[in-house]
């Protein structure tokens, strides 16, 4: 070997160093920036220059490598292995790209109805997908549920979160309930929330969420109702905002100045008026409802019962069959204490209101009592709120003005008793027409509206109200009552005894056998 | 395919004659039947519906390390006892060697696991569960299986030393398992990278055999690592011939 070949191979070498050294500080870029930049483009350009360069300085080296026994094996080898990889990435790519799904589960619990495929068919866009799952709240269910809309949804994405084990992350998304599960859905720039996570709520957000227009919703003023803009305890600033969150147009709706509702109405909302409404303005109110319009009426109770509206609850009864008694419901057993004029309520009606609110509580500030007149006739009533066993409507005012010092008692004739219903969704077929009635209106006022679920039992009543007819058919899938069930301790014990030791040591005493028999039989 | 299965019935014979293979089964089931016993313990007290699907997903953790035991002797053995060379001068090609160990260690995989299927059967006996989702998540075992033991006989085709064939195993398991896709959740990872590495990722392709939804994008990609990795060791065992 020369002298200057020597010098050759030694520039060589060290070209081939830091052409590796490049190579390495590209990767070391992409690593910590997770995709190419300005930085590892660089890096790379200079290793293969770096490259070109040992290419010229050791033209005989390179010859060798690529034109000897092993290379030519080597990259025979390589380029097969190549040529393979690819066709496998290309396969892997086309098959998650157009995915083929089985659905082996019993009664096919993990596929969607064909009104939910609709659905998805007609979005555009990314759909994404934040859930926060407690251990409790069944994640796995939840889960799986969401995949098969990922799966008939390429553009879907989905992430989730314990908030127990990831306290930071749930209050950087305002969950602060950690013991139920908090779904947001985003499409289109617009967010909603769920609780519950069903086929149908999940579709119904994402039919609320992809409304082309956004159903308005008036709220009647005129007899001292809280003002939408309000920001005190009263007011209703803080649910008009939720309201405007989740895809609804709020607006107010003076009946006596205008003489029919708008026709862009979706719903009419009538809450806590102070004074009566007149004859005229509640004719246009029947008349928007008849029309197969809907309606929300919250009601508080009223000490002096000439302020109520005679004609509203006469129309509500004639109308509707039910009857708002001016009372005020206490609860005996389950109230925020220490004031069992406010119940606490946690299980709701079977229906798409009360199926949306999970186990959630939602409490109610002196809320009067509503009944059925005539449960065979009349518009299809459904209670949605109902207080305890333990509870009842007490009348009796004189008794009530001595309350809290002295805790009225259950008048059996004059009172109602528990369980009482607070809040009724009704729904007359042959009109079309709906109606959700609430015996108190404090629950979505400033002062408690963002407590626990009362936000939602409102947003889901206005869902029912203005949700498409075709979300309703809808229903959850019922699989079959799965259960296990072992009695006895002594099974229990012996399922141990076999599964856990029986079966392992068994396996082991045939090793052990096999050791000593082996050992027996090595010629010595 | 003669020649595979004389060579896998060979390794058969042999893994059924090694006690070490007997004490990894044994610590298998003892650690399997212990997590299934907690899993019906809590679905009794609960009143939670019967499944195997926890026990499963513990399984295919735990074969993320015992897979490459299995594995580690396949052809690392045969390299430490020069058998290998003996063996390539007969009549067996290379890919007919890798196919036949790769069987024979799918075969004992199916064995240990067998005893597991006692699991669904208690369920049966004491409720009522819901099968296709059983039979969906034991399909998942097997393709897991398959993946795990394939990376595992890559690795023992690399190396003569069976410690370091079983090192590499469970990094390879491991990496597939667990790495991959941990960057495709960094919110500034490029949006093509991450759906790539969610691809590779594994974990993605388990959730459905386990919730019973059988999906060919999850088998696709079982049966590409598993073809790529036994392709990719039967090259390195051919690279012995022009290396020497």
């Amino acid at each position: 070997m020369t002298l200057d070949s020597r010098r050759k191979e030694k520039i060589g070498n060290v070209l081939l160093i830091l052409a590796a050294l490049a190579v390495l500080v590209a990767l070391g870029f992409l690593l910590v920036e997770r995709h190419f930049s300005l930085g590892s483009e660089i890096a790379f350009g200079i290793a293969a220059v770096l490259l070109v360069a040992f290419v010229f300085v050791e033209p005989l080296r390179t010859r060798k490598w690529v034109t000897g026994r092993q290379a030519r094996y080597g990259s025979n080898a390589v380029l097969m292995s190549v040529v393979l990889l690819v066709v496998l990435a290309v396969g892997n790519y086309l098959a998650d790209a157009h995915p083929y799904r089985v659905d082996v589960t019993a009664n096919r619990r993990l596929s969607l109805s064909q009104e939910t495929v609709d659905v998805l068919d007609a979005l555009e866009g990314p759909v994404r997908v934040v859930g926060f799952f407690p251990s409790t709240a069944y994640p796995d269910q939840a889960q799986d549920l969401l995949s098969q809309y990922e799966y008939h949804y390429a553009d879907w994405e989905s992430t989730f979160y314990d908030p127990v084990v990831e306290p930071s992350r749930a209050s950087e998304w305002g969950v602060t309930d950690t013991w139920r599960a908090t779904v947001f859905i985003i499409y289109q720039e617009r967010q909603d929330v769920i609780h519950t996570v069903s086929e149908r709520e999940v579709t119904s957000a994402l039919v609320r969420l992809s409304r082309a227009e956004q159903p308005v919703v008036y709220f009647l003023t005129g007899h001292g109702e809280p003002d939408l803009a309000d920001t005190q305890d009263a007011g209703l600033s803080t649910l008009s905002e939720r309201l405007v969150n989740v895809g609804f147009e709020v607006a107010s709706l003076n009946l006596l100045i205008t003489e029919t509702v708008p026709s862009d109405a979706s719903a009419v909302v009538l809450l806590s008026p102070i004074t009566p409404l007149a004859q005229d303005e509640l004719d246009r109110l029947a008349a928007y409802l008849d029309g197969g319009g809907a309606g929300m009426v919250l009601l508080d109770p009223l000490p002096n019962p000439e302020d109520d509206s005679a004609a509203l609850l006469a129309w509500l009864a004639e109308r509707w069959g039910v009857q708002v008694r001016n009372d005020i419901v206490l609860d005996g057993t389950s109230y925020l204490y220490p004031m069992p004029t406010v119940p606490l309520v946690s299980a709701y009606g079977v229906g798409p209101i009360g199926d949306g609110m999970g186990t959630v509580e939602t409490y109610f500030i002196e809320a009067r009592s509503i009944q059925d007149l005539d449960p065979d006739a009349g518009p299809n009533y459904v209670p949605v709120v109902q207080t305890s066993a333990n509870s009842w409507g007490e009348s009796s005012w004189e008794e009530l003005s001595q309350y809290p010092e002295r805790l009225p008692e259950f008048d059996e004739g004059e009172d109602v008793g528990g369980p009482v219903d607070i809040g009724v969704a009704l729904e007359d077929r042959d009109s079309d027409s709906r109606l959700v009635l609430f015996g108190d209106a404090h629950f979505c006022m400033n002062i408690a509206v963002q407590d626990a679920g009362n936000s939602d039992l409102f947003v889901n009543a206005l869902n029912w109200l203005t949700e498409d007819e075709e979300l309703i058919s809808i229903s959850p899938k019922v699989d079959e009552d799965r259960y296990v069930v072992i009695r006895s301790a002594l099974v229990r014990n012996a399922l141990f005894a076999i599964l856990v030791l029986l079966i392992p040591l068994t396996v082991a005493g045939l090793g052990v056998l096999v050791f000593v028999v082996r050992r027996v039989r090595r010629p010595k | 395919m003669r020649n595979i299965l004389a060579i896998a019935k060979r390794e058969v014979a042999s893994f059924m004659l090694s006690p070490i293979i007997y004490l990894v089964t044994a610590a298998f089931l003892l650690l399997t039947g212990l997590y299934f016993w907690l899993t019906l313990t809590w679905m009794v007290e609960y009143g939670e519906p019967p499944t195997v699907r926890y026990t499963i997903e513990f399984m295919i953790v735990v074969f993320v390390f015992a897979g490459p035991l299995l594995t580690m002797r396949l052809l690392a053995q045969e390299k430490r006892m020069g058998t290998l060379e003996l063996l390539l001068t007969s009549p067996v090609r290379e890919g007919e060697l890798v196919l036949g160990k790769f069987l024979a260690g799918l075969a004992f995989y199916v064995l240990m696991v067998a005893p597991t299927l006692l699991y669904p059967l208690v369920l049966e006996i004491f409720g009522n569960p819901d099968w296709g989702p059983v039979w969906s998540s034991y399909l998942g075992l097997l393709l897991f299986g398959w993946v795990f033991l394939s990376i595992g006989t890559l690795a023992s085709a690399v190396t003569q030393n069976q410690i370091v064939a079983a090192v590499l195993g469970v990094a390879g398991n491991l990496g597939l398992w667990l790495f991959v896709g941990a960057p495709a959740t960094d919110p500034n990872i490029d949006p093509r990278l991450a759906d790539v590495l969610r691809i590779l990722d594994l974990q993605q392709h388990l959730d459905g055999f386990l919730s019973g939804a059988i999906d060919t994008k999850d088998i696709f990609y079982c049966l590409s690592v598993t073809v790529l990795m036994l392709f990719v060791a039967t090259r390195v065992l051919e690279a012995r011939r022009w290396q020497a």
